[in-house]
């Protein structure tokens, strides 16, 4: 692999509650290489958003944020100062949050909020920025953009205003996109559409995109690598199609079979993963799938499992050789 | 087919929304136009579309629990529509709603218990010690503990809320669960578990249900047939596996090619349709709701609203023939 653009190095974020300190990350190493689609998933808690959050320094106050390093290029955000931060928020790193209703400044024309990236970062004036608000809103497939762009954000639906979101994002030509489950809150027939703009501005720019999703399937079909994540730590990462095909991770292979099949039998039990997913607390001293894995042993409940290697890019953390192509 | 259990024909739910003006008309809203379907004793129905399309609605209005502006629903022989008071409620104690959002459809200050003895209670099914012992046996049918009877909602995940929902409709003995989206705000481990249970409920019970969701691969497992509404119609109903292999409502085709196969090998998701669903506040009744939207659409599409179709398959759909 190429040199990284993003590297963070254990990653940690832990919050302070009444019920003492809930540990939502748990030493996680991610890497992006320029132009390369990441994709983070697992199921609600398990940190994902979190840990996308963390690399710009978007946590709320009671949160604690550890990393030996998160690397953007030659800059350290970890160590960065706000000042810096900042320079880095919509100039290099431009985000796309999940809910596009509440995203949107309401006050503002739509027009304005796409050129206010413009106008702080690359120092255009109001009306360059407005011309290029104009183009982005043409790139992402706003129709009638040249009115449309005195709009307020209420005029606009679900499926428009993730766009002009992205729009936003990528007004300043980003080097690396943070998307946190951009098409959760749309229809299918729209979620298709914004995966599309997606993957076309991706490949158009050569930008790096960091897709954070519960949905496999939109992985599947929009990023290079992924990256499954549980109860705060990432227990298996491989390039997509070997991840899809061979899942080494018992909570990957427990995932994939899950979910119901659109070629599978209609009205057959489908397979489970046992149990609840794990509540949050100070860091488990144990795998923490332990106690819903089928396959656990005693070792399993010691000792923290390592990454291990399982081919060239195929990471995992699991201490079992687990047969092939097994069920869960 | 043997006669059907629920029949639901031409069903019509309106809203009034705001005057225009100060003393001008109230704007309507009709979120469900004309609706049919039935429902065989034992059958799953699958009921998808996306939001707004009036899916909910149309559960919803079935047990009146919004007032349908026109139309019929035969449940078991009476005509749920024009009865009122204590026949309503007898008549439609066979037909109980599991709803989507399990931390909203159950009483915070209700112990788990309560919540599943009320029906009981209250349709004189049992009571006292006979009750305790059928809310033990209704838990244990849904997978929880009676041990766990005792606590409040807040203390229950949100699997075991839904199954404690499930549990509460089981409860009134139903012949058919009107199941509104029951698994979409849950996580996919804990999903697969409740499809599962429903399934077993189905087989043990002979239950009918018409199961609503937006995840096309959740009805499909599912539902033995599929019906599938867009802008307050439905444009296409027919068996699963008939819908899945050759659908022909454009609206369906575009649907079925839109949803992301968890397999990066497969094909991938195409967007055949451009713009959004419509605002449920426009009034199609001259024409095509997805007419607009839809890539065959010709002139006639726009003028005329279409007829029901009835294929030889069992297939009913909304759109004239193409011309290839």
């Amino acid at each position: 692999m190429s040199e990284p653009l993003l590297h963070c190095s254990k990653l940690s974020v832990s919050f302070r509650t009444d019920n003492g300190s809930l540990r939502a990350v748990d030493g996680i190493d991610l890497s992006i290489a320029p132009g390369e689609a990441l994709g983070l998933v697992g199921e609600s808690g398990c940190g994902k958003s979190t840990a996308a959050m963390a690399i710009l320094g978007l946590l709320p106050r009671s949160a604690q944020c550890q990393a030996d390093a998160i690397r953007l290029g030659d800059t350290d955000l970890a160590q960065a100062s706000n000042r810096v931060l900042r320079s880095v928020r919509g100039r290099r790193v431009g985000v796309v949050f999940q809910d596009p209703m509440t995203s949107l400044n309401p006050y503002l024309t739509v027009g304005k909020q796409i050129g206010e990236p413009l106008r702080i970062h690359l120092g255009l004036n109001a009306s360059q920025a407005k011309e290029r608000s104009l183009a982005l809103m043409r790139d992402v497939g706003i129709p009638d953009a040249a009115t449309r762009i005195n709009r307020h954000p209420h005029e606009f639906s679900g499926g428009q205003r993730q766009r002009l979101l992205i729009a936003m994002a990528l007004a300043c030509d980003p080097e690396l996109l943070i998307a946190d489950e951009p098409t959760t809150a749309l229809d299918v027939t729209v979620q298709a559409q914004i995966l599309d703009l997606l993957r076309r501005e991706q490949q158009r720019r050569n930008m790096a995109l960091l897709l954070v999703s519960h949905d496999l399937g939109v992985i599947a079909h929009t990023c290079h690598r992924v990256a499954v994540m549980y109860a705060g730590r990432i227990v298996e990462t491989a390039n997509t199609k070997p991840l899809f095909a061979n899942p080494q991770h018992p909570y990957t292979r427990g995932l994939l079979a899950a979910i119901p099949r659109l070629d599978g039998d209609r009205g057959t039990e489908l397979t489970t993963i046992p149990g609840l997913p794990p509540r949050l607390s100070d860091g488990w001293q144990h795998c923490a799938f332990a106690p819903r894995c089928p396959h656990a042993e005693g070792r399993c409940r010691i000792d923290i499992p390592n990454m291990r290697q399982h081919s060239d890019e195929h990471h995992h953390r699991c201490i079992l050789d687990l047969p092939a192509g097994d069920a869960p | 087919m043997s006669e059907p259990l629920l029949q639901v024909d031409d069903l019509v739910v309106s809203f009034t929304g705001a005057r225009r003006g100060w003393f001008g008309p109230r704007s309507e809203l009709r979120a469900v136009d004309g609706v049919s379907f039935s429902v065989a004793p034992g059958e799953v129905l699958g009921l998808v579309g996306e939001s707004g399309c009036g899916k909910s609605t149309t559960a919803r209005a079935i047990c009146r629990l919004v007032a349908p502006h026109s139309g019929r629903v035969r449940f078991a022989g009476t005509d749920l529509l024009t009865l009122t008071g204590s026949a309503l409620r007898t008549a439609r104690r066979g037909l109980q709603m599991v709803f989507q959002d399990p931390f909203a459809s159950l009483d915070p200050r209700y112990t788990c218990r309560r919540i599943i003895a009320e029906p009981l209670e209250g349709f004189g099914l049992a009571s006292g010690e006979q009750a305790r012992q059928r809310v033990d046996q209704l838990m244990q049918q849904v997978g929880l503990d009676p041990s766990m009877a005792d606590r409040y909602p807040h203390e229950f995940s949100g699997g075991q809320r839904q199954r404690i929902g499930i549990a509460r409709a089981l409860a009134a003995e139903p012949q058919v669960l009107l199941c509104d989206e029951p698994v979409s705000a849950l996580d996919v481990s804990v999903q697969a578990q409740i499809i599962n249970l429903l399934l077993e409920l189905r087989r043990e019970l002979g239950l009918a249900m018409v199961f609503i969701a937006h995840d096309l691969a959740v009805v499909r497992h599912v539902a033995d047939r599929i019906a599938v509404m867009y802008a307050g119609r439905i444009v296409e109903q027919a068996p699963a596996d008939t819908l899945f292999a050759n659908p022909r409502h454009p609206y369906t085709e575009a649907l079925l090619a839109a949803i992301p196969i968890p397999d990066p090998t497969a094909p991938a998701i195409i967007s055949q349709i451009s713009g959004e669903p419509p605002s449920p506040h426009q009034a199609w009744a001259g024409h095509c709701a997805f007419a607009p939207r839809c890539p065959h659409a010709t002139e006639a599409c726009h003028s005329g609203a279409p007829e029901l179709i009835t294929e030889a398959d069992g297939r009913i759909h909304r759109c004239p023939p193409r011309q290839a």
